[in-house]
């Protein structure tokens, strides 16, 4: 329908939107591309969240989440007792958010009631989470927002205009680059280069296993590729990334786009579920789901739900940290950072070897344009706190840097993580989803059995005391 | 116009804008966005039917007409959208 209707607009009529997208982006992306927000939003909170430290302050006021609770007396009590911070809260991130929507092209008409939605909500998922039987009943924060945003958009259904609030990449990315400021930039230092390695043996494999399956099949070439850089680089981002560069037919990407919906959802509970059978460390469970996820938001919700068990469900060591650490190493540096170079590559050989129906040189910039931008913004605000906590003790640290600096910070970034969840779960429409069955799918799922196992052979087995011991 | 400007970008065949991208593909937002760097310039042919690069190019190349705006239309109003598709 949308192609019949750009075929109807009157050749000498562009609908101004269109001719604002036409330019090429350029460095104009600074201001218009959600990687670009993230990192200004993100690092800036960094940065006040520092400014107030240094002058012996905290942002911790604002940064309020619900606390434990064992009766609802003391559920509402608490609530009530901070609600001028969380008025105070919402407001801030909707006008950190929603000014960056608004340059960006959307609609604050939408926008603000839709957020106010989903932070309303948000709430009460906290303090699902921050109820004392939470664990007994595996009632994960993330799980849940999973859960019921899915509940609401399958089986109720919400206005569609809502959808401008619901922002998954964003606030996921936004929240990276939170987290890099709990990620030490020496553990980065240590660890990253492991993550690359093995990341880098089970996307190459787990490509060629999807590419080569899916020609044996017959499929073309180009889709093959696109469902490839699905299962293999990152999740759908990986799939339109391949797509475009490769010039694939307009119904590639939503076969991708469907396959890899539905298998980052059933790892999101598959592979917490499998490793607490297997009772592995966090860090093990985190690597593997780094290996074994497609999306970031999709893994982060399955390395905090796993994490958050730690300590409360015997035989699983570590700490919940370690899951989301070891997680980001392996998903973000060992596998995000490298998609310009696939696109690069796959580009020049679809150009040169493929059949192709158009034409265009591809050019190393590539690389940079279409480097996942946020992850600047990640390693920015590890480096800064790092170096600004670098004279603190370890004592120090968890005496005075943690619970005025770091803590907060990593408080607002739950809160994102937890806007990005419920966000999945209300985009989810599994009727829209465009048809993925037969060849598609079988040469997709074979990748997927092949990528599981692998990780988990690398994660569990031959890397498993590197991960089970990530340390500050 | 010279050949290095005969590419999507200028066609009046290519569609790139972030909502547009949005509304064709239904799912993208749900793990992914049309506003992420790793787009880049991408969009789609409505005369090949194909997803690719803005600089890419073919021999259907059909140079686009400079945007125009109604007399109904003054300054600063909101753009304006082809209905949206309901399925891809």
């Amino acid at each position: 329908m949308a192609d019949e209707a750009a075929r109807n607009t009157p050749r000498n009529v562009m609908v101004k939107e269109d001719a604002e997208a036409l330019q090429s982006m350029g460095w104009r992306e600074i201001w218009l591309k959600e990687d670009w927000w993230a990192i200004w939003l993100g690092l800036g909170i960094v940065v006040v969240a520092y400014l107030f430290f240094a002058n012996g302050a905290s942002i911790k006021w604002i940064a309020v989440t619900p606390g434990k609770w064992s009766t609802f007396d003391q559920l509402t009590g608490d609530f009530v007792s901070h609600i001028q911070q969380y008025i105070a809260q919402f407001l801030l991130w909707l006008v950190v958010f929603g000014v960056s929507m608004r340059i960006m092209g959307h609609r604050m008409t939408e926008f603000i009631p839709s957020f106010l939605f989903i932070y309303l909500v948000s709430i009460a998922i906290f303090m699902v989470g921050a109820w004392d039987q939470a664990h007994h009943y595996n009632l994960e924060p993330p799980l849940v927002a999973l859960l019921l945003g899915m509940v609401i958009s399958n089986l109720i259904g919400l206005p569609r205009w809502m959808d401008t609030g619901f922002r998954v990449e964003y606030y996921i990315k936004v929240g990276i680059v939170l987290l890099g400021a709990t990620l030490p930039f020496t553990l980065v230092i240590w660890a990253g280069p492991v993550a690359i390695f093995q990341a880098s043996i089970v996307s190459i494999t787990t490509f060629l296993v999807i590419f080569l399956v899916g020609r044996r099949f017959g499929l073309d070439r180009r889709l093959c590729a696109t469902l490839g850089a699905g299962g293999a680089v990152c999740g759908v981002s990986g799939a339109i990334a391949i797509a475009g560069a490769v010039g694939a037919k307009k119904e590639h990407a939503p076969i991708a786009i469907t396959m890899v919906i539905g298998w980052a959802i059933v790892m999101i509970f598959f592979l917490p579920l499998v490793s607490r059978e297997l009772q592995l460390s966090t860090g093990v469970a985190g690597a593997w789901i780094g290996t074994s996820e497609f999306a970031d938001a999709a893994g982060f919700a399955a390395a905090q739900a796993y994490g958050n068990l730690a300590g409360h469900v015997p035989g699983i060591s570590g700490t919940a940290e370690q899951s989301v650490w070891a997680f980001t190493l392996m998903k973000v540096v060992g596998r995000d950072i490298w998609i310009g170079i696939w696109a690069f590559v796959l580009a020049i050989i679809a150009t040169t070897r493929w059949e192709t129906e158009t034409g265009g040189k591809p050019q190393a910039a590539e690389i940079w344009w279409r480097f996942p931008k946020f992850v600047i913004g990640f390693a920015l605000a590890s480096i800064l706190v790092t170096v600004v906590t670098s004279g603190y003790s370890f004592e120090d640290f968890n005496k005075i840097v943690k619970p005025e600096f770091v803590g907060p910070v990593k408080a607002l970034r739950t809160w994102a993580f937890i806007f990005c969840f419920f966000s999945i779960g209300l985009t989810t429409r599994f009727r829209e989803l465009a048809s993925a069955s037969g060849k598609p799918f079988w040469a997709f799922t074979v990748g997927v059995g092949f990528n599981v196992a692998l990780g988990f052979i690398l994660s569990a087995w031959v890397f498993a005391t590197y991960w089970s011991n990530l340390a500050h | 116009m010279d050949k290095s400007t005969r590419i999507c970008l200028n066609c009046r065949h290519f569609r790139n804008s972030p909502r547009y991208l949005e509304s064709v593909y239904k799912g993208l937002t749900s793990l992914s966005s049309a506003y992420a760097s790793v787009r880049k310039d991408d969009g789609i042919c409505v005369e090949r039917d194909l997803y690719l690069s803005a600089s890419a190019c073919c021999e259907r190349y059909a140079a686009r007409e400079p945007p125009q705006r109604t007399s109904a239309e003054p300054r600063g109003t909101r753009p304006v959208f082809p209905p949206s598709p309901t399925q891809v």
